[in-house]
Formats: C-alpha cells, sequence, structure tokens
C-alpha cells in the first residue's frame, strides 16, 4: 500500500464513526497559540476531500524547537492536518484546503508558491520506512544533489557523514554505505529516512506515526533521535501512541473528529485535561 | 476540570476492576482506623485496659494493609500507565493510604500513653480528661469518616470544607484542643502528667492534619487542583 492509499483508508472510517459524542462548535481549549517562537502558523484551516469536509476551522501555533504531537482517534483528521504544512494535500484528488498556513511568517498556500522547496523545508517522515532502493548512501545523497546543496563530492560525503551521524546511525553503516538501504532493519531503516529528511536542512520534520512499525527498542532510539533533532529542528509528530506523545512532546494537540478540541503543554494534557473529551481518549474510556 | 463519573467507564473492563479493588482497598483501610478510634473511645469510657491493648495491637493490620495497598498501586503503575484522572486517583489514593496509616500510628500511640504509661488525667470542663480525649476522638471519627465518604463519592465541596481550616470542624477541634492545653497548665499538673498529656494532645492534633490532608487528596483527586502548603 502506498503512501496516498494508506492515508485515504484512514481517513475514511471517519465517516462511518458518526455515533462517537459530537462535540459543539466551539474555541480549541487550552492555549493553541504563543507568543514568541513560532515556526508553523495555522489558522481557520478548513480540508475536504470533494463535499466531505475533514477539518473544521483548526488553528494552532506549532513551536519553534519543539516536539508537537498530534494525538486523537482514527479519522480525527490529524494526519490530514499534519501533511497541510507541507501541502502533501495537494497530491490527493478533490482535496482542498481553505484557511492560512504560515511557515515564519510566510503563506505556504500563497499563489506561485514553489513546493518542491516548501518540502525541502519542511521534511517528512512516514509511518512505515521506506528507503529508495538504492544504497544507504545514496538514499541520503539523493536530496542535497536534487537541491543543488553540494558542489563536489567531499562536499557530499560530509554531508551524508553528518546526516547520519544526527540520526544516530553512522556507526552502525559507516562501514557498508554502498549496502541496499532496503537490507537494514525496519528502527534503521526509520533512522535512514530521518537522515534523508535532515541531509536537505529542514527547518520542520513532520513524522506521521514514525514508530508504528517498529518494536520497542527500536521505538526507544527513535524517541532518542527525536529529543536530540529538537535542538536543531521544529518537529511535528502523529503518533497513537499516548506513551509516546508523553515521552517525546512538549506541546499536545488533541483532535476529535476534524477539530482541534484541546492544545496545551503535555505535562497538563496528561494529568489534568481541559476537554471531556481528551481526558476520556487519554485515559482510554472512548466510545 | 471536574469529573463526576468515578474511576470507572474504561474501554478495558479490567482497569474499571482494578480501579474498584483500589478504591475498596483504601476504604476499607480507613474503615479499620476508625474502628481502632472507636475501640480507643470505649476503652477511655470503661478505663478497659485490655481494649487499648487491642488498639496498640491493632496497628499492625493496618501497616500491612498499607504494604498491600502500596503493591496494588505499584502493579498498577506498571501495568496500566495510567494518565489524566487515572493517574490523580492513583496518586492521591497512594497519598491517602500513606496518612491513614499515620492515623492508626497515632491512635495507637494515644492508647499506648494514656494506659501503658498509666497516667492519669486531670479533666477539664467538669469533667475529666478522658471525657475531653473521648470527645476529642469522637470529633475526630466524624471529620474521618467525612473525608472518606468525600474520596468515596467525589465530592469536592465535601473535601473543601475539610481542607479549609476557617469555619471547618477542623477549626473547632483545633479551638478544643488550645482549650485543654491551657486548662493542663492552669492546673499545674505534675510535670510528667502534663507530658504524657502534651504528647496525647499531638497525637491527636496531628491526627487532625491527617485527615486534612485526605480531604486536600481528594480534592487533587477530583480536580487536579493541588492546595497542599498553602
Amino acid at each position: 500500500m502506498d503512501q496516498e492509499t494508506a492515508f485515504m483508508t484512514a481517513v475514511e472510517p471517519e465517516r462511518e464513526r458518526r455515533e462517537e459524542p459530537v462535540i459543539p462548535r466551539e474555541e480549541t481549549l487550552g492555549s493553541p497559540f504563543l507568543e514568541k517562537k513560532v515556526t508553523l502558523g495555522a489558522r481557520n484551516v478548513n480540508v475536504f476531500y470533494g463535499d466531505k469536509q475533514a477539518l473544521f476551522d483548526v488553528s494552532i501555533d506549532i513551536g519553534r524547537h519543539q516536539v508537537t504531537a498530534f494525538i486523537g482517534p482514527s479519522g480525527c483528521g490529524k494526519s490530514t492536518f499534519l501533511r497541510c504544512f507541507n501541502r502533501m494535500n495537494d497530491t490527493i484528488d478533490g482535496c482542498r484546503v481553505e484557511g492560512g498556513i504560515r511557515l515564519d511568517g510566510e503563506d505556504i498556500y500563497a499563489p506561485g508558491m514553489d513546493v518542491v522547496p516548501l518540502r525541502a523545508r519542511v521534511g517528512m517522515v512516514f509511518q512505515k520506512p521506506n528507503p529508495f532502493p538504492k544504497s544507504i548512501y545514496e538514499n541520503v545523497a539523493y536530496g542535497p544533489r536534487l537541491h543543488g546543496l553540494v558542489s563536489n563530492r567531499a562536499e557530499l560525503d560530509e554531508l551524508v557523514e553528518s546526516s547520519l551521524q544526527r540520526a544516530g546511525l553512522w556507526d552502525e553503516v559507516k562501514d557498508r554505505l554502498d549496502a541496499p538501504g532496503t537490507g537494514l532493519s525496519g528502527g534503521q531503516q526509520q533512522r535512514l529516512c530521518i537522515a534523508r529528511a535532515i541531509a536537505i536542512h529542514p527547518e520542520v520534520i513532520l513524522m506521521d506515526e514514525p514508530c508504528s512499525a517498529l518494536d520497542p527498542i527500536a521505538t526507544a532510539r527513535v524517541e532518542e533521535l527525536i529529543d536530540e533533532l529538537r535542538q536543531r529542528y521544529t518537529i511535528v509528530i502523529v503518533t497513537h501512541s499516548m506513551q509516546q506523545a508523553a515521552r517525546v512532546s512538549q506541546r499536545t494537540a488533541y483532535f476529535h473528529m476534524g477539530r482541534l478540541v484541546e492544545v496545551d503543554k503535555t505535562d497538563k494534557i496528561f494529568t489534568n485535561p481541559s476537554h471531556e473529551l481528551t481526558e476520556a481518549y487519554i485515559t482510554g474510556r472512548f466510545g | 476540570m471536574n469529573f463526576s463519573k468515578g474511576p470507572q467507564g474504561h474501554i478495558l473492563k479490567r482497569f474499571d476492576k482494578d480501579m474498584r479493588k483500589l478504591q475498596k482497598r483504601v476504604l476499607k483501610m480507613g474503615g479499620m482506623v476508625v474502628e481502632q478510634m472507636e475501640r480507643l473511645q470505649d476503652a477511655l469510657g470503661q478505663e478497659d485496659e485490655e481494649q487499648a491493648r487491642q488498639v496498640i495491637e491493632g496497628d499492625r493490620p493496618i501497616d500491612l494493609q498499607e504494604v498491600k495497598a502500596d503493591k496494588f498501586i505499584v502493579n498498577l503503575l506498571a501495568r496500566r500507565s495510567p494518565v489524566g484522572s487515572d493517574l490523580r486517583y492513583i496518586v492521591a489514593a497512594s497519598r491517602i493510604v500513606t496518612e491513614l496509616e499515620r492515623l492508626g500510628d497515632e491512635t495507637a500511640q494515644v492508647a499506648r500513653v494514656l494506659f501503658q504509661e498509666r497516667c492519669s488525667l486531670g479533666g477539664c470542663e467538669g469533667g475529666t480528661a478522658d471525657e475531653e480525649i473521648r470527645r476529642l476522638l469522637g470529633q475526630l471519627i466524624g471529620l474521618l469518616e467525612k473525608a472518606l465518604d468525600a474520596f468515596e463519592d467525589y465530592d469536592h465541596q465535601g473535601a473543601l470544607a475539610l481542607a479549609r481550616s476557617d469555619d471547618s470542624p477542623r477549626a473547632e477541634l483545633d479551638k478544643r484542643l488550645k482549650h485543654l492545653m491551657e486548662w493542663v497548665f492552669e492546673n499545674q499538673q505534675q510535670v510528667a502528667e502534663a507530658v504524657n498529656f502534651v504528647l496525647v494532645l499531638r497525637a491527636l492534633e496531628r491526627s487532625v492534619r491527617h485527615v486534612q490532608n485526605i480531604a486536600e487528596h481528594t480534592i487533587y483527586l477530583i480536580t487536579g487542583e493541588d492546595i497542599r502548603h498553602r
């Protein structure tokens, strides 16, 4: 299943689960907006797939060099919203995005915005590790070459090495850079994908359930890596694991049926959330 | 946010069962402490040393109950990874268990001083000191029962009334304790007896604080607000 198909099948059940409580149209509780250090700012974002609305008036700031976790039941719109940040939704037929999203104050949906450099600035790591069917070296080198970030082989070598080091993979692969990326373990492949994302110097890394296919040890390595990466990058992570959101993020946003119900510091969300729906979801009382 | 549903309603029914068990354990332990206090009251009323001895020995089962409850709580934390109101409930229950164990200690301490040390205390307000202590114990039992009810019923207002020192039954008890202390010194008891009396009064005063703490933990459990040391 490719990413696009996986995405569509993840969204569809939302339409069939309308027996869940409908939340009133109200303002998002908590602290969706930040006074400073804002990397991404979304205002009144609505997303439609054809005539079906998937997101309703979502407004939130994403803090610089922070990990922001999006949580919520399947089909709540968290992945849809994540994909608005690098216009990945543009690739889906019939998808329409309304409202405004700004990256460092720049409207990323403005006419004339080139999505190729945008996606270099806002990288993405998917649920299932998806290395290219090429060598480990080529997986990392591909992006910098494409975007013209290096002028010679020595610079490229250096960038590949530093990216693999930042992704915590260098020591494990430095002696077999020519080996196929697909030959690595699942956890290593995911870290290779992270190395590939950071090789093109993004400001933001979007992660869509990056550990759901990994075992607990590989998950711990990726989570440790996320914690290190936030020193340099702004990270937004979609996760179904409440414990993972609690472990890695500084802010957590809870989505429900296309609405952003609550955003707050992660400590607050997991000890004393403001909205009853958030409480019901995190404590396993939902439905 | 005030969640009035109690620690129930999980998709995982086993979790509901565990939380009910935890609640029962706390209430059972509370009941054991109340029984101890009532037994001490009877012992004082009847000058019954055998009952007093039972109070002193009765502290041991409460201690064991604390150990059992703690083990249960650690297992709950390890297995259920609670968050939100569940986490607050378990943390509050753990703290309440500690308060109850200390209440048990204080009750046994009063019995030990009054009977093992064989102190004969004078009275006040026209009665004996024993009668006064019995009255104080009666008030303490009333407070503890209210605190346990507030914990069981998620009663925010009830817990708040207990936790606030102004206009609460605790203020009345404080007043009685102060009165009793003044009486002791006015009547110039012999030093050894006065010291024993002070020990008893101190134990009762600490007991009131433990009950108040239970109410504070209950408020945290219900609202997430930590009002300790304010």
